[in-house]
Parts: C-alpha cells; sequence; structure tokens
C-alpha cells in the first residue's frame, strides 16, 4: 500500500545515506591521510568531500520537507503545519538538525585545509554521524543505552570505509606510485582491525531487534539478511582489493591501477547498495515487536473522543 | 566471574525489554476486517495499541468510489471514531488508514468489510 510520497520520501532518504556517509567519510580520510598528499590531490579530495556534503545537505533538508507529505499519504500534507510540528518534537526533530548542523559545518570548512578547519570538519562529521543514532528504531528500543553505542560505532565504521574509497581511486591517478601505495596500506591496515566492528555490532544489534526465526521472515528481517548478503560480498571484494590489488599499485604499472580502481568502484557500488537497502528497510519496515511502542514516545495531545 | 555477571545484566536486560515492547499497530475495528456489517453503518472505529496521529482515512466501496466520512482528528489518540456521512448499499467496502507514530514512523493498513441488508423483524 506505497504511494508516490513514500517512493519519494524513500528515494530521497536513501540518496541522503549515501551523500552522508560519503562526506562524513571523506572528511575522516582527508582529517587522517591529507597531511601524507601533496598539495594538489589534498585540493581535489576537500572538493570532492564538499560535494558529497552539498548534496548531502540538500538530500537531508528535501527528505526533512517532504516527510509530511509521507505521513498523510499525499502531497497534499507536505505543508501541514500540524504534522511539521509533529516531525520537529519527534526524535526525528532534534537529529535532524544535528545532522543539518553536521553538514553545513562540513561545507563551510572543506573550503582549504588548515587545522582548525579539519577539526571543524571532524566535529561536522562526527555530528552528521551521531544523528543516526538520535533517531530511528534504536532511539526508542527500551536498549537504547545498549543499542546507541552499537549503533554509533556500526555507523561510523561504514562511514571511515566507504568514504575512504572514491578518495582512495581518484588518489591513486593524482599520487606517484609508492605515496598513492603507502596511504592504501596505511588504510588498508585499519580497515583490517576496524571493519570487524561493523559485523560484530550489526549483528548485536539484529540480536536485540530480531528476537526470532519468525521476526527474521518478516520484511524487516528480510531486509536484515539481504544486508548481510550483500555485506559478504562486500568483504569477499574489500579482500580481493586488499590482498591483491592493492599491493600491486606500488609498481605505478597502468594495469594494477585500474584493477585497483575496478576493485574500489566495486566496493564503494555494493557498500551504496546495503546503505540503500538499510534507507528503504528503516523508513518502510520495523521490527514487529516495536510497533505498538512508538506510540509512547509521542508527545500526548488528546482530545475527547468525537 | 566479571563475564559471568556482565552477561547476566544483559540477559536481564533482554528479557525486560521483552517485557517492556508492546505489540501490534491496530487493535481493533468497527466494522471488523473482513466482517459483514448489517446496513446502515454509520461510523468506523479504529483502535490502536497505543497513542497514534491518525493522518488519513478513506472509505471506498469495491468500484473504487470514496465515500464521504467525517474528517480526521488532529489529536493523537488510541481510538477514532468516525462518522460515515453517505449511506452505504449493501456490497464490499475497504478502509484505507494511514497513521504516525513516535519518529515520525508512518503505519498504515486496509481494512476490508462487507454491508448486508439490514434485518427486518
Amino acid at each position: 500500500m506505497f504511494v508516490a510520497a513514500d517512493l519519494l520520501v524513500v528515494a530521497l532518504r536513501a540518496l541522503s545515506f549515501v551523500a552522508i556517509f560519503q562526506a562524513a567519510g571523506a572528511a575522516i580520510f582527508v582529517a587522517l591521510f591529507g597531511p601524507r598528499l601533496d598539495a594538489a590531490a589534498s585540493e581535489r579530495l576537500l572538493s570532492l568531500t564538499r560535494i558529497a556534503a552539498v548534496a548531502a545537505l540538500v538530500l537531508t533538508v528535501l527528505t526533512y520537507v517532504f516527510t509530511p507529505a509521507r505521513m498523510a499519504g499525499s502531497f497534499g500534507g507536505t505543508f501541514d503545519a500540524s504534522l511539521d510540528s509533529l516531525q520537529l518534537r519527534s526524535n526525528a526533530g532534534g537529529a535532524n538538525i544535528a545532522r543539518v548542523v553536521g553538514l553545513a559545518l562540513l561545507v563551510v570548512s572543506l573550503d582549504r585545509v588548515s587545522k582548525v578547519n579539519t577539526f571543524a570538519a571532524a566535529g561536522g562529521a562526527a555530528l552528521a554521524i551521531l544523528s543516526f543514532a538520535l533517531m530511528g528504531h534504536t532511539a526508542i528500543h527500551p536498549l537504547r543505552w545498549l543499542l546507541a553505542p552499537l549503533l554509533l560505532v556500526h555507523v561510523a565504521v561504514v562511514a571511515f570505509w566507504f568514504g575512504a574509497l572514491w578518495p582512495l581511486q581518484s588518489l591513486v591517478r593524482m599520487e606517484p606510485g609508492d605515496r598513492a601505495a603507502a596511504v592504501v596500506a596505511r588504510f588498508s591496515g585499519l580497515a583490517l582491525r576496524l571493519v570487524p566492528l561493523v559485523l560484530i555490532c550489526g549483528v548485536a544489534i539484529a540480536v536485540v531487534l530480531i528476537r526470532s526465526w519468525a521476526e527474521l521472515f518478516s520484511a524487516y528481517g528480510a531486509f536484515v539478511l539481504a544486508k548481510t548478503a550483500l555485506f559478504g560480498a562486500v568483504l569477499a571484494v574489500a579482500a580481493l582489493n586488499t590482498w591483491r590489488a592493492a599491493p600491486r599499485i606500488a609498481s605505478g604499472g597502468a594495469a594494477a591501477i585500474r584493477a585497483f580502481i575496478r576493485t574500489v568502484r566495486a566496493e564503494w557500488a555494493l557498500l551504496a547498495l546495503v546503505l540503500v537497502a538499510t534507507a528503504v528497510m528503516t523508513t518502510l519496515f520495523a521490527p514487529e515487536h516495536l510497533e505498538g511502542s512508538f506510540s509512547d514516545h509521542l508527545q500526548p495531545t488528546h482530545q475527547p473522543e468525537k | 566471574m566479571k563475564h559471568r555477571v556482565a552477561a547476566l545484566v544483559l540477559i536481564g536486560s533482554l528479557a525486560m525489554a521483552a517485557v517492556a515492547a508492546a505489540h501490534t499497530k491496530l487493535a481493533s475495528t468497527v466494522p471488523a476486517e473482513g466482517a459483514s456489517a448489517p446496513a446502515p453503518v454509520k461510523e468506523l472505529v479504529l483502535e490502536f495499541a497505543g497513542d497514534v496521529r491518525l493522518t488519513a482515512v478513506t472509505l471506498s466501496d469495491a468500484s473504487g468510489a470514496k465515500k464521504t466520512i467525517a474528517d480526521v482528528p488532529t489529536a493523537v489518540a488510541a481510538k477514532f471514531t468516525l462518522a460515515v456521512r453517505d449511506e452505504l448499499a449493501p456490497g464490499a467496502y475497504v478502509v484505507a488508514w494511514r497513521a504516525v507514530g513516535a519518529d515520525t514512523h508512518v503505519v498504515s493498513g486496509e481494512i476490508h468489510f462487507s454491508v448486508t441488508a439490514a434485518h427486518s423483524h
């Protein structure tokens, strides 16, 4: 029973997820590896990150603007003051404010390389990442104290990983082979230690949110299974990248660089699909045991029944 | 020992959460899903498991023609009663509803029922 407003909001939200993770992750990449790159490569990465941050900001605002239309089930509800107010007073209101402030901070701080700008960009990325823990199913769950830190680690590592891929494939074309290889090796070393946290935290969240085999075969459970399968495919490509394509970059050979770019782009596309699946899952579906508890978080405005 | 205590705390918390969490989106309706209601049907009642903001309700007959019902109230509540303004002839009808919970989570559904000729005594 999905209507056009549902499809628009889901599409906007999915694209915003991709842009937010790209912007926040690329900002982390610039903060970690910017000093190791030459000025031209740094400028290029800042420009790319800024474009992603602007796109994320626009998509976040559009998602927020059209959410009342989805609430009402028609575009006539887009500027319904009572639905706007409901959204603003909900967890999503505060989370979206944090997200917009974080993304705006990213946009304004990515105009040049300096310590202050890097610090501000890191703060913006942190706010954008934090916003994911301020809304959604984990924010209204009785076990929020457990789910929020798990989700934060999960989201932060995904941002670090996903956001670094585009800069990586970009810098191997701009930097000398040995310097690019050093950055890729450093990133791979960090990723090898951090990426398992995505799986550990993701499984822990799924165990709390999906409580039975029956729930695993609900629409929500099906998306979790699909995400897990996609994640497995990403890990396979990442492994190929880390152990086969990346070590060959140092040679500076065109074929080695092309192979690396191909696998990094495949990894990026698969992770983007995981983000899209997450946006669809969290917008349209909910863990079955949570359906009735959404109402506990509404601001009561009881009026006598007609 | 510390690990055992931590495991017990975790298991206990999960069990408590299982008790705390509620169920079902729409608790009951009048007419009920699949019911045959004798004419005249003068009102629709939608009762949710908890408070929601009901945002849209439409009543249509088998041909898809919309029937006039009372405006949806803007209050947050668990139970909503909407007057049916049109006279419903015997036949099949569908109520499409949409409601919003916390964090702008949207829930929606349909209730199918039929109206039968009024009982004569």
